[in-house]
């Protein structure tokens, strides 16, 4: 199976690769996992105070569809506020990337990373406040 | 043979986790020997037709009980759960970070002055995970059938446990095969 053009791009100059302090009140972290293949993705977001998603991090273990699909996502989700950040779609992903039908599934985990990171940080400002 | 029995009655195993696996190799061979195709060779072609089938359905019986992983979800597919892994992505966020400190460590593997001890560190680990796992399993299991039992099957139980358990051994499991895999690329 040949990987789309964009795939290789982000497979091979993936942007935003690291880790942020899971620790810090302005991160959120979002960590899911794909059973059928293994793979295993950690999405990290730096909120502003005015709730502007300013950086993003991640690291996956995984295939290249799956590498690329949330290298993709952390430069999608900067400069969104969370909610826009919610919104994204893994069909928008998978478009962008020309992903095949067997590869949907890693654009539906970095969906579902946005939404845990994004969770993730709306839960620590909640316990914040309290 | 009767194709419309479950792999545990084909090669009449009790329904379990726990399976005698030189039981079923034996079952399996003597069945095997009996629905051969070449013993239809001068068969009619129905005949033929339907021991390919059986067969087939042979293979696919013992693939299915000899693996742990493939096993757990038969089991629960016998009492009507479908375990569906593309759905489920909100694995333990513990479990996760496991993985994922395993996987960097499977990484690293290459670069260590011994990569076989690393890689043994590495399969010590996942044989624990598995085990665990394989404990779990069979006590979620366990109250699925006790459950359907008494009656109280609605569905709002354990069952999500269950499944939740079998994604995690599939987790293992292709964690243990990366592992085989770098093994194999080492020497």
């Amino acid at each position: 199976m040949a990987y789309s053009d964009k795939v290789l791009d982000h497979y091979e100059n993936p942007r935003n690769v690291g880790a942020m302090d899971s620790e810090e009140g302005s991160v959120g972290t979002g960590m899911v996992g794909a059973p059928a293949c293994g793979d295993v993705m950690r999405l990290q977001i730096k909120v502003s105070d005015d709730g502007i998603i300013e950086d993003a991090k991640f690291k996956t273990y995984g295939c290249g569809s799956a590498i690329a699909s949330s290298s993709l996502v952390t430069e999608w989700v900067k400069g969104k506020t969370l909610d826009e950040a919610s919104e994204i779609k893994n069909t928008a992903i998978a478009e962008e990337l020309a992903l095949p039908p067997v590869k949907i599934h890693c654009s539906v985990l970095a969906e579902d990373a946005i939404k845990a990171a994004v969770n993730d940080y709306k839960k620590k400002q909640g316990s914040q406040e309290s | 043979m009767d194709l419309s029995k479950n792999f545990f009655q084909l090669f009449a195993l009790p329904i379990s986790f726990d399976i005698d696996m030189s039981k079923l190799m034996d079952a399996y061979r003597s069945l095997q020997k009996v629905v051969h195709p070449d013993h239809f060779a001068s068969g009619t072609d129905k005949e033929k037709r339907l021991s390919i089938e059986m067969a087939a359905h042979l293979n696919e019986g013992v693939d299915t009980l000899k693996k742990p992983v493939k096993r757990a979800i038969y089991l629960l597919k016998l009492q009507g759960i479908d375990v569906d892994f593309e759905k489920n992505t909100a694995m333990s966020p513990m479990f996760l970070m496991d993985q994922m400190e395993l996987r960097e460590q499977l990484e690293a593997v290459a670069k260590q002055a011994d990569p076989f001890i690393a890689i043994d560190a590495l399969y010590e680990r996942i044989a624990v995970m598995q085990k665990e796992r394989i404990e779990d399993f069979k006590a979620a299991y366990n109250r699925i059938t006790s459950d359907i039992g008494s009656g109280d099957n609605n569905g709002d139980g354990n069952n999500g446990n269950a499944e939740d358990i079998v994604a995690e051994m599939q987790f293992v499991e292709k964690l243990r095969i990366d592992v085989e895999r770098l093994e194999e690329t080492l020497d």
